[in-house]
């Protein structure tokens, strides 16, 4: 008797062992995932969370969502209390990783044998801090040039065909714009983006540092760039086909006026493809016009994602980081249509192709190729919002040209350079 | 009479004057805790952290005074935002001020709709400031707004760009901010209005005096603790300008609206220098509590409190 009883609670200590041996094989671990996005951007994460905790199960994701304006604050707020999401969608990967507030990968990657080839090797760039990888990019933000075909068609202008320079880019602007018997314009040939000048500087061959990611030498005051950004401002003011930045804050943005059908033709991103698609008219793509000696330049640079410093699981953040930004969570971002694939593979150009309208998805591809960095460091979101746009906006409101504007910014950003080199 | 305190030390309070004073204290700790913990104590806590450097994530860094040295010699936004709001508050306290009075004037009349008109000044107030940040954005547009149509149709040929000129913008944010100001201080100046006695006006018409006699010998005087409060409040809010720059032009075009408060905001949100955007509101302290300080100094030369 006394016997079987020790014995059975023998059966019981060891099932009990094997099932605590069991239980922290499997212990559940839950990692905090945050990120910006409009409701229609939200979709593809919640996917990525069904495909991931199906595939680790013992993995559970939770989400912290806020809109644009109040992602950065609570995030910043976050990283101060120690508190930061496990992973997080981010910009200005340097500027974070500079202070300390992001895991560095590159052990994790050689480690673990993740595959960072398909990336483009531009884009990584911006993920990097002193040669160190932070994070991934989530897409490209490429911009194309939508055209709405309806009010082409009403001024008899030819569909841009890919062939476009400059030239054929503003005979087609003015032609577009349209003005009403007091001389005000009613439809703009074009909306410019304020954030995306450097697209003109590089298709005129020029930059505005000699390295965007460790400048030593600022090189607006080149006479291409200064002729790219007078262009710019001759668009705004001079021909008067494009409104100015800061009359957008009164108009609406980019996106509200081609879908309100105020603009011919915008220069955006493929996340306005889903409020285009509700648009009255009928609408294409093709890609940036080309410099006047036929460069061509697209933007290179996007959000993406990373681990917080601070996370209390490391590796699984690190399997959920591989998963997200592999091919599996590209695939799903790309089958969206929203995000232009920063991974290359036939899995993601393929979701991203049939994703969209026919003809559409090779045109993003294709001018992806293109991309080239704006500047990012440390610092240059200061630098840029102080000095760089406070002048460059002298030039789009007609106050001032650009060789004015650069010269008023030179002494300033020479400064900065100066300082952080030393 | 401090002399007279001295001499004649007060006697102890009784039984139940004591018991009043703890159910005082009672009814004050629940503000008193919320002044402490949101209030005082943030306000120290950033007197500290102007003398360091802080990005929220690497540790506090002491450094002196180098904070302020910034601020007065080697920040030329700075420089440009307290020109732009000392500007800003020059121009509307008056404005807000002197038109509040006007408008509380002729709203203290017994005449038909002044209901109607008093609740139409106040609702400014009371309305968001986001949604009213958008009205003005459009009614400032340079070719569709009213505003312009209106001096079109005056046959002002070349009317200005307003919110996307360097010159006009600042003055277009302030025509704003007066006209949302002025129905708070119109409700405080009616308030002072009817606490003037009638008697008074009746004697001096017993007198001979005129209508313009007694605004000058009556109203005025006796409406002046009000004036003065409505100077002080006004005063304070001015400096602090913040919302309308944000929405309507981003601080922009060319800092042109930047403002001192916004300069705080984006060094400690956007640049991550939480030790120089605390020396900024420092200074912004510093500089509204001396005016506060004056005007306390020399109400006394106007200011009337007797009967």
């Amino acid at each position: 008797m006394k016997r079987r009883t020790l014995g059975l609670a023998c059966l019981l200590l060891a099932m009990l062992v094997g099932m605590t041996a069991w239980v922290s094989a499997q212990e559940p671990v839950t990692l905090i995932w945050s990120f910006w996005g409009d409701p229609n951007e939200l979709p593809p994460n919640y996917q990525v969370i069904e495909a991931f905790e199906a595939a680790y199960p013992y993995i559970k994701i939770e989400t912290q969502h806020a809109p644009w304006s109040s992602y950065f604050d609570r995030i910043q707020t976050q990283m101060a209390g120690g508190t930061a999401p496990d992973v997080m969608f981010l910009n200005n990967i340097p500027s974070y990783a500079a202070r300390g507030a992001l895991m560095p990968l590159d052990d994790l990657i050689a480690k673990s044998g993740f595959d960072i080839e398909p990336y483009y090797d531009e884009l990584l760039k911006i993920f990097k801090y002193k040669d160190v990888i932070y994070g991934f990019p989530r897409d490209n933000d490429t911009t194309i040039l939508y055209y709405n075909k309806d009010l082409f068609d009403a001024a008899g202008v030819d569909y841009p065909d890919g062939t476009w320079t400059w030239t054929e880019f503003l005979d087609a602007a003015q032609k577009l714009t349209v003005r009403d018997e007091r001389g005000r314009i009613t439809q703009y040939g074009v909306v410019l983006e304020s954030n995306k000048y450097f697209n003109f500087i590089h298709q005129n061959g020029a930059d505005i540092f000699d390295d965007n990611l460790n400048p030593t030498r600022f090189t607006l005051d080149d006479p291409k760039a200064i002729e790219a950004l007078q262009f710019m401002g001759d668009l705004i003011n001079k021909y008067e086909v494009a409104p100015s930045f800061a009359q957008m804050l009164q108009l609406g943005n980019s996106t509200e006026l081609f879908q309100t059908g105020r603009v011919a033709m915008a220069m955006t991103n493929a996340a306005r493809i889903p409020t285009f698609q509700q648009a009255s008219f009928r609408w294409g793509v093709a890609p940036l016009p080309a410099g006047p000696t036929g460069i061509r330049a697209n933007s290179m640079s996007g959000a993406g994602y990373v681990i917080s410093a601070n996370t209390k699981h490391p590796e699984e953040a690190w399997t959920f980081l591989q998963f997200l930004c592999g091919v599996e969570g590209q695939t799903i971002f790309a089958s969206t249509g929203v995000a232009v694939p920063a991974y290359r593979s036939d899995q993601t150009r393929d979701a991203f192709v049939s994703a969209l309208p026919e003809g559409f998805g090779e045109i993003f591809l294709e001018d992806t190729e293109y991309g080239k960095i704006p500047p990012l460091f440390d610092g240059w979101v200061e630098l840029n919002t102080t000095v760089v746009n406070p002048a460059l906006d002298l030039l789009f409101i007609g106050e001032a040209t650009a060789e004015e504007v650069v010269a008023m910014m030179k002494p300033d950003v020479e400064e900065f350079l100066a300082k952080r080199n030393q | 009479m401090a002399r007279a305190e001295q001499s004649y030390p007060p006697p102890r309070p009784s039984a139940v004057r004591r018991r009043e004073i703890w159910a005082g204290y009672g009814f004050l700790t629940p503000n008193l805790i919320g002044f402490l913990i949101f209030t005082l104590l943030p306000v120290l806590a950033a007197l500290a952290l102007s003398f360091t450097e802080w990005d929220l994530i690497r540790p506090i860094q002491w450094v002196g005074l180098r904070n302020y040295i910034r601020l007065l010699t080697n920040d030329p936004t700075f420089i440009k935002v307290l020109r732009n709001t000392t500007f800003f508050v020059l121009v509307t306290v008056p404005l807000r001020m002197v038109l509040a009075l006007l408008v509380a004037l002729v709203l203290n009349q017994n005449l038909r709709g002044t209901m109607f008109f008093r609740t139409a000044f106040f609702m400014p107030v009371v309305s968001s400031a986001v949604a009213v940040a958008l009205v003005w954005q459009w009614i400032f547009h340079a070719d569709f707004g009213p505003l312009n149509s209106i001096l079109w149709m005056l046959g002002v040929s070349n009317p200005p760009n307003w919110l996307t000129s360097t010159k006009w913008a600042l003055p277009a944010l302030m025509i704003v901010s007066v006209w949302q100001g002025i129905g708070f201080n119109m409700v405080i100046f009616l308030a002072g209005l009817q606490g003037i006695p009638e008697q008074l006006y009746e004697a001096a018409r017993i007198d001979g005096a005129t209508g313009w006699h007694c605004f000058w010998k009556i109203t005025l005087p006796m409406l002046s603790p009000t004036t003065f409060f409505v100077l002080v409040i006004t005063t304070i809010s001015s400096f602090q300008v913040f919302d309308l720059a944000v929405i309507m032009t981003e601080g922009g075009p060319a800092n042109a609206t930047n403002t001192i408060v916004y300069h705080i905001y984006r060094n400690a949100f956007q640049f991550f220098r939480m030790g120089y955007a605390a020396a900024i509101a420092w200074f912004l302290f510093v500089v509204i509590f001396i005016l506060t300080l004056i005007q306390f100094r020399y109400q006394k030369n106007w200011v009337h409190y007797d009967l």
